[in-house]
């Protein structure tokens, strides 16, 4: 009897013990190991295209990407297209989702575009756009710096005599894409007969004949299974596109043209991140001076007010002596 | 000297814990699908692993040899392992939030991760010293880094592969894990435990 009491004594003291010192180093702990902020924020938006539309139903792309941190569902960014989504989806390691958003918004680069001939000057457009992409001044045409424009179509609403309209982005010469390796195939000097591809034996002749020492083999496989990051690091952006690879492939694979086809899409991606963090810079500024105005304006009309309160006193005080 | 380094091959490749002991495979098949999230899973295992074989000999030698209490080591060692975790889990999500979201639930359920308390547990039914102990959960957390960190990468390149669709996802993982679990076997005998 005793015994067993004893035994549970010892078990019961015994584990009490082992619990409160790990509880006081755990709490020490985590005042050393604090996290002020959440960093997660910074990396999602990183991804966002920084329109700052406001169509994810958050007021710019910062704060979509706390409440992405937060839990929100991350598929609702229309600008950004499914590409954006399953980038979040890779970098919080989740399962990728379909574009949630309405049935008329069409996945395409559009500007806005204003008709100069009828712009009245009114200015609303500019106060509306969140990356200070449009310039004119009052009861002066404005026009839209196409470059800088994210096509978040904020600006068509406020226009008072609708003249500004949304257009497909003008597109640079070097920046067409075909949509299939094959259409390059068939232009390429002396492969003009396509000859039927077969699947990848894994034979690595590729491998061995490719001049600049890359795995043409890997990186058709990332592009063909959509993994463009891990081509790049494969090292797509070293292929000379010499075609090697493609006359000693046995299954007859247009490597050559898939590779060409990647760096194109290689190019476009790193593109739209130039343009987002151009875009983030542009917004951030415009709301520091917002800010700046703000302040200024609150610092005048109370500087106004103090002055018209001395009037006042004064009045009533001459008033006053008068009678 | 060479009886530690001895303990160490023998603990991380001969008696490899994931693939021919089959503890942890929770984790091994769980987070495997990324090589960084392996990293990051391999260097929290291993801080707790070998920080949980020292305090489980401490434990061991300093409280319950003492009150006579070997009944109970479970529950003791269990305790300890999840205050390490816990102490963990708080310094990945100061050093990486990002590896810390990602890893999500992996992270303190390496708690439940059959190889710590199994390190914790055969350091004292085999009487090992501090050093042997630190050693040995060393060995251990090596060995089931270089297996996970092994089948991230071949998963990976799995991933883009042209599988035949009934081989898909966590069939092929399984095949592959197997494979190595094979290749593995080969240590076998070149160190008796």
């Amino acid at each position: 009897m005793t015994e067993s009491i004893m035994s549970i004594g010892v078990g019961v003291l015994g584990l009490s013990a082992i619990g409160l010192i790990g509880g006081t180093v755990l709490r020490y702990a985590s005042n050393v190991f604090r996290v002020n902020g959440n960093p997660v924020v910074d990396s999602i938006d990183e991804l966002l295209p920084q329109t700052q539309c406001g169509q994810c139903g958050y007021p710019g792309c910062r704060p979509y990407a706390e409440a992405v941190a937060n839990g929100e569902a991350i598929n609702r960014c229309p600008p950004g297209g499914q590409a954006t989504i399953d980038r979040i989806a890779n970098l919080l390691g989740v399962d990728s989702l379909g574009l949630d958003a309405d049935e008329n918004t069409i996945e395409q680069d559009l500007v806005a575009l204003i008709i100069e001939e009828e712009c009245i000057g009114c200015t609303k457009c500019i106060q509306a756009c969140p990356v200070d992409a449009i310039v004119g001044s009052n009861k002066l045409m404005h026009t839209v710096i196409t470059n800088d424009c994210t096509g978040c179509d904020l600006c068509v609403e406020p226009c008072p005599v609708d003249c500004i309209e949304m257009v497909p982005r003008p597109k640079a010469p070097n920046s067409w894409a075909p949509e299939h390796p094959d259409l390059i195939s068939s232009d390429r000097f002396g492969r003009v007969e396509l000859q039927p591809e077969s699947p990848c034996i894994r034979c690595g002749a590729c491998a061995t004949v490719c001049p600049v020492h890359l795995q043409p083999q890997l990186m058709l496989f990332s592009l063909k299974g959509g993994a463009l990051s891990h081509a790049v690091h494969e090292g797509l952006p070293d292929c000379v596109e010499c075609a090697a690879c493609n006359e000693v492939c046995p299954s007859h694979i247009p490597l050559a043209e898939w590779f060409r086809l990647g760096r194109f899409q290689a190019e476009k991606v790193s593109a739209e991140r130039q343009l987002s963090s151009e875009a983030r810079e542009r917004f951030k500024t415009r709301n520091a001076r917002l800010q700046r105005i703000a302040a200024e304006q609150d610092l005048k009309r109370s500087v106004r007010r103090a002055k018209s309160g001395e009037a006042l006193e004064r009045a009533r005080k001459a008033r006053e002596a008068a009678s | 000297m060479t009886d530690l380094l001895l303990l160490i091959a023998s603990a991380a490749l001969v008696n490899n814990f994931v693939l021919v002991q089959f503890l942890g495979l929770c984790p091994f098949l769980g987070v495997s699908s990324r090589i960084d999230s392996a990293l990051g899973i391999s260097f929290a295992t291993t801080f707790v692993l070998t920080l949980s074989s020292v305090v489980a000999y401490l434990l061991q030698s300093l409280l319950l040899v003492p009150l006579d209490a070997m009944w109970l080591r479970t529950l003791a060692f269990i305790v300890a392992i999840a205050v390490a975790v816990q102490f963990t889990e708080l310094a990945v999500k100061k050093a990486s939030p990002l590896l810390h979201s990602v890893l999500g639930i992996y992270l303190p359920l390496i708690t439940t991760n059959c190889a710590v308390l199994g390190v914790a547990l055969l350091n004292t039914n085999r009487a090992h010293t501090l050093v042997e102990s630190v050693f040995y959960g060393i060995g251990a957390a090596s060995g089931f880094s270089l297996v996970l960190i092994l089948f991230a990468g071949v998963r990976e390149r799995l991933q883009l592969a042209d599988i035949p669709e009934p081989f898909q996802g966590p069939s092929i993982a399984l095949i592959t894990a197997g494979f190595m679990a094979l290749a593995f076997m080969g240590f076998s005998g070149m160190i008796r435990p």
